[in-house]
């Protein structure tokens, strides 16, 4: 009898210990993460290639009376076609040394996205050194797309990265008020900055 | 002598009936929580960004999307077999803030909608699971945002 106790306590120690050992208990395990977003908003915009109006002789019609007498130089964006010289009475443009298209890269920009490009305004090229005070009108600028993503669209490809061309029209002086008829340009070189934007 | 073997069946049967030595849980990300690379085409208003736990990402046209992002991932282990066990995040801000630095300057984002597929989930056979978590980005609709990376904290608590 008193072996059979003992095995009967034994039995409730051993069942009341397995059953401890079962219960389940509240518990929590936690570590700490990070959300996070990277933004790039800019991306790069390089002139790979200046405007240029190349080498010409020019001629401005000095006539106030007459300022509707004007020569022009127009460089196609497309960096093919040939310059289109339109001059005068007085006004003269004569190449000597050809135009060439300003050329911009796009990089680092979103893949396959369109981009919406903001020509600059009309600007005037002057000569620094002030030889000559007459200046050029630089206006009526086109664009054409090189690489990109779509054909004739102007999205970045795969890279985030998109080449175009800018061209525009060289105008002479048609602001000068002394009626001398034709006067030359000096053989200075007539320089501006313009500002090309691309947005997405 | 019957007596004792009886008393030996018993022990025996208390030690097979022991459990295994329990591994020590564990929490480990296997993938952050990431908005991806984007850029804002405008932030005159809030738009947002959604990853869903499963991947899904929704976005208004506001974001260009230069690199996908990604829910997080969480690997349980160590976990007891076939068990249940809570999953909660807890979000001590939804704002976010510069990572690796302090600017006054740049908007910030909320980043909140933290969910998994299910707060409950069941262990497998060896004590494991994976969770997801996914969430919502906010732009703040005002000002601009520096080319950065921002973050939000969040804690991952798992109950059993």
């Amino acid at each position: 009898m008193l072996v059979k106790n003992n095995v009967f306590r034994f039995i409730i120690a051993s069942t009341l210990t397995t059953a401890l050992s079962f219960s389940p208990l509240a518990t929590a395990e936690t570590t700490l993460a990070n959300a996070s977003v990277v933004v790039q908003n800019s991306f790069v915009v390089a002139q790979t290639t200046p405007l240029s109006f190349g080498t010409i002789v020019a001629f401005a019609e000095n006539n106030s009376s007459v300022t509707s007498d004007t020569a022009s130089l127009l460089v196609n964006s497309d960096g093919v076609t040939a310059d289109t010289i339109t001059n005068g009475t007085l006004s003269k443009i004569i190449p000597v040394v050809a135009a060439t298209v300003a050329t911009f890269t796009v990089s680092g920009a979103a893949p396959n996205t369109l981009l919406t490009i903001t020509l600059p305004a009309a600007f005037d090229l002057t000569d620094p050194s002030l030889t000559d005070s007459k200046d050029f009108r630089v206006s009526t600028f086109t664009t054409s797309i090189v690489t990109s993503g779509s054909p004739f669209t102007y999205d970045t490809d795969g890279g985030g990265n998109m080449v175009f061309n800018m061209g525009a029209t060289l105008t002479t002086d048609a602001t000068l008020a002394v009626a001398v008829g034709a006067v030359a340009y000096s053989n200075v070189t007539f320089t501006n900055t313009y500002t090309m934007t691309v947005n997405y | 002598m019957r007596v004792l073997s009886t008393t030996a069946l018993i022990v025996f049967f208390s030690f097979i009936s022991w459990p295994a030595p329990v591994l020590a849980a564990t929490i480990t990300q296997q993938q952050a929580l990431s908005f991806g690379t984007i850029a804002l085409r405008d932030n005159s208003s809030a738009h947002q960004m959604n990853i869903a736990f499963d991947g899904t990402i929704t976005a208004d046209p506001a974001f260009i999307i230069i690199s996908a992002g990604s829910p997080a991932e969480f690997l349980l282990s160590g976990f007891t077999a076939n068990t249940l066990v809570n999953v909660s995040i807890l979000v001590p801000s939804t704002t976010s803030v510069l990572a690796g630095a302090v600017d006054p300057s740049t908007s910030q984002f909320t980043i909140d909608n933290h969910h998994t597929f299910a707060p409950v989930l069941t262990t497998n056979l060896l004590g494991e699971a994976t969770v997801n978590v996914g969430a919502r980005l906010t732009t703040s609709g005002v000002g601009f945002y520096k080319d950065a990376m921002y973050i939000a904290p969040m804690t991952i608590s798992v109950n059993y």
